[in-house]
């Protein structure tokens, strides 16, 4: 029941290839994140982490806060 | 300690941002209910062509995802980073520019999808010359972006803006490579790749949308405003370092996922299922982070609407990406493609995590752009509860459904015949779409009470339209990486190179599984008996495409028994070569099309031309729209060399003779149709006598595209 679509992956070079390319890809892009976020001090990490919750503003009338 | 200087947010851009959310967000979810309701009064907006559900669908997707999330995300984007980065936005003009210009492309959307203007690609359906207003008006806001992070008084980028850098770069490329077509007039154009080619181009953009659109941007929102709601930081900042690169990296390859038993190869579908699955881990990693940042804040959850919301939106994306990466194993997909499972995965996504992130924010916002507190915490509250009873009266009903529909369709009788014609399974469906549009009629009114909330809220409070700040300025530092910087900060840093290598991961996936489809010949098999169409069959076909056919019928059996059974021999990706675009669409409403014509499926032209002019009158349980303009309408055929030799450009093989004689042979295939009908004698009373020419009329065409769809393959036998 297949035979018209068979061919389209089995003819292909490097179907194999391509699949063990992108994990590959993947790992190393995986790892990479991974040791970023390991070895950013804390200091950074707590610094960065609080951005958002930094004053916005200087205005008097902007009691509710 | 340096010297702070003094400065103002722009808070007008997000007041006008905010508004128009709001506005867009009413207009989406009614014109959701108005299809919602044709499932169960089909008929209520009958022969209103610009009404019809082929037209108002698209509409309804294009204006929930681009007009209410695409505004949301704008009106997030525009508060949070000013802030973040201690500074006014990079123009005035610029951001201007881009509210203005993406409202001109909604009201542009909104003009030209009811008339029918549309290339059929999924969220990409807007023509070509509102295709380039979007590329510029992105582009606008990605350049004031950048320009407000070059100009920022913060040394260091939080992760909430990353997520924005990479929706606009991600969206760009998706837009830019899924649009590429050929235009023929101003209105029509035809998409450069066919088949096989143009679907996973589709999928590709479609499933990168609802990434990049509606997944990062919200993540980024999510980072910014569930913090600043709770009052305190995220919960893992690392944690969202790895969140974002593994999920804008994984994301982009699970496109293929929506081809599953197509006629795409196979390797491509099986890549596409792998990083489906693992894209579990970033987006439950990111979930997880939203959902803990309100640890010891619980209590405040309890009465906070703001909290509530976003409790319940982080639970929805989580729920979503749980489903997700289920959907895309191939056994479940078997079930759930083409069904209503789809519509209720989707709507756990825009109605839970895009509507509510969005609708928690716009609440806390409104007081801090009006400087007051909101008008009503306790409709906040009903808007809340009636909003969430809403998504669970959406999308339990049409789990149920797809379930149904995935079980009858494949149901066989002791005797080997099919339990259950089409029309039989849409009619158990009937309670399911009537409480789908109960559920959507709830979570409808819950946002009208947030537009009431907010606008007396607004009434109330004092806007401040230019805000003082105040911040030192970052010291000048080099370029290249400092002693003790971390090189993740110097990346950071350099906010282009930043922007560089987060398009240089998602475009690694893309690369990968499109460009060997796009220039391996071997990829897709030839089939030397599929011919292109005639005129009058590409007259037809692109009549199909105006009226929205492919948002209810796919043109793609897939190989299992009761598809075979039902609908005749599986789809061949060779019999997809000269479809600019492909149209194999993505949910049943009716049945599969692709073998119309051919043996099985096979009715006369009488059959057609009754069925499209009242499609009840053939099937009385039907839901499918009267089509009675194609029988008034006379056929339009005078673009009709123009087309043909844009096709040729595009690798369609009509000869010189076949297009100058083009006009002569499509009137001889239409008076070939009409004689058949005329030879009725019921036909000559009910029409003919009453002056219908309808070799002249545009259902001709439309008859001769089904009566071809599906025939070639047959040909060879």
């Amino acid at each position: 029941m297949l035979r018209f679509i068979k061919h389209n992956f089995v003819g292909i070079d490097g179907a194999t290839f391509y699949s063990i390319l992108s994990l590959f890809i993947f790992m190393t892009i995986f790892i990479i994140a991974l040791v970023i976020a390991i070895k950013t001090p804390k200091k950074t990490i707590d610094a960065v982490g609080n951005l958002p919750l930094e004053n916005d503003n200087v205005e008097n009338n902007n009691n509710y806060e | 300690m340096e010297q702070k200087e003094q400065f103002y947010y722009d808070n007008g851009i997000v007041r006008l941002f905010l508004r128009a959310t709001i506005f867009w967000g009413v207009t989406a979810m009614t014109i959701g209910l108005m299809v919602a309701f044709l499932f169960i009064f089909p008929t209520y907006m009958e022969n209103i062509s610009w009404l019809s559900f082929g037209r108002l669908r698209p509409l309804h997707t294009n204006a929930a995802i681009f007009a209410f999330v695409g505004n949301g995300f704008m009106l997030g984007m525009y508060y949070s980073t000013q802030r973040l980065l201690k500074t006014r936005m990079f123009s005035d003009a610029l951001s201007r520019i881009n509210f203005w210009g993406w409202q001109l492309v909604i009201v542009l959307a909104a003009i030209t999808l009811p008339m029918g203007m549309n290339s059929s690609k999924e969220y990409a359906e807007l023509e070509w010359p509102i295709d380039i207003l979007i590329t510029l008006v992105w582009v606008a806001m990605g350049a004031n972006l950048i320009g407000t992070m070059i100009k920022r008084r913060q040394r260091h980028i939080y992760v909430a803006i990353w997520f924005y850098i990479s929706t606009f770069a991600t969206i760009a490329v998706l837009h830019i490579f899924n649009n590429l077509e050929l235009p023929v007039t101003l209105t029509k154009s035809y998409s450069v790749y066919a088949g096989v080619q143009d679907a996973l181009v589709q999928w590709w953009y479609g499933h990168n949308a609802v990434a990049f659109f509606l997944t990062t941007p919200m993540l980024g929102l999510m980072y910014y405003f569930v913090p600043k709601a709770a009052n305190r930081p995220v919960y893992s900042y690392r944690l969202s370092i790895i969140h974002f690169w593994s999920l804008i990296f994984i994301y982009i390859w699970a496109g293929p996922h929506h081809l599953l038993y197509t006629a795409l190869p196979e390797w491509i579908q099986n890549l596409g299922t792998v990083f489906s699955v693992m894209l579990i881990f970033p987006s439950w990693g990111g979930m997880i982070n939203g959902l803990l940042t309100l640890r010891g804040a619980w209590d405040k959850v309890r009465v906070d609407p703001v909290l509530k919301m976003f409790v319940v939106a982080i639970t929805g994306y989580g729920m979503a990406t749980f489903e997700g990466p289920m959907l895309a194993f191939k056994n479940v997909n078997a079930i759930a493609h083409y069904t209503d499972w789809i519509i209720a995965h989707v709507h756990i996504g825009t109605l839970a995590w895009n509507g509510f992130i969005i609708s928690g924010m716009i609440y806390w916002l409104v007081q801090k752009l009006y400087k007051t507190e909101l008008h009503s915490v306790k409709m906040a509250n009903t808007h809340f509860l009636i909003g969430t009873v809403g998504i669970l009266f959406y999308s339990i009903p049409l789990y149920i459904a797809g379930f149904m529909q995935a079980s009858m369709w494949k149901e066989f009788t002791p005797t080997g015949t099919l339990k259950y014609s089409f029309v039989d399974t849409l009619q158990a469906m009937a309670p399911m779409y009537a409480m789908r549009a109960f559920g959507g009629t709830l979570y409808l009114t819950g946002f009208i009470l947030l537009a009431i909330n907010v606008y007396k809220t607004m009434k109330k409070g004092s806007f401040v339209g230019d805000e003082l700040a105040e911040a030192a300025p970052l010291p000048v530092v080099s370029g290249k990486r400092a002693a003790n910087e971390h090189w993740h900060s110097w990346l950071e840093r350099k906010v282009v190179l930043f922007t560089i290598l987060s398009t240089v991961a998602i475009l690694i996936g893309g690369m990968v599984q499109i460009v060997p489809l796009v220039f391996d010949s071997s990829q897709v098999e030839k089939i030397a008996t599929v011919k292109p169409y005639t005129p009058l069959e590409l007259e037809g076909r692109d009549i199909y495409i105006r009226e929205g056919c492919n948002n209810c019928h796919s043109q793609m059996i897939r190989p299992f028994r009761n598809e075979v059974e039902r609908y005749g021999e599986f789809s061949k990706s060779g019999e997809f070569v000269y479809d600019h675009p492909f149209l194999w669409g993505s949910r049943r409403t009716g049945p599969d099309l692709q073998r119309e014509g051919a043996e099985k499926r096979h009715k006369d032209n009488m059959w057609h031309f009754r069925h499209l002019l009242d499609p009840r009158s053939i099937e009385t349980r039907s839901i499918m729209p009267s089509y009675a303009w194609l029988i008034s309408d006379d056929l339009d055929y005078s673009d009709l060399e123009a087309k043909m030799k844009g096709l040729r450009k595009l690798g369609v093989p009509y000869t010189d003779a076949e297009i100058s004689g083009a006009k002569t042979a499509l009137e001889k295939q239409a008076a070939g149709i009409a004689a058949t009908l005329e030879a009725d004698s019921g036909f000559q009373k009910e029409f003919v006598a009453q002056g219908l020419e309808v070799k002249k009329k545009e259902i001709t065409a439309v008859i001769a595209y089904l009566q071809r769809l599906g025939t070639d393959i047959g040909k060879s036998k």
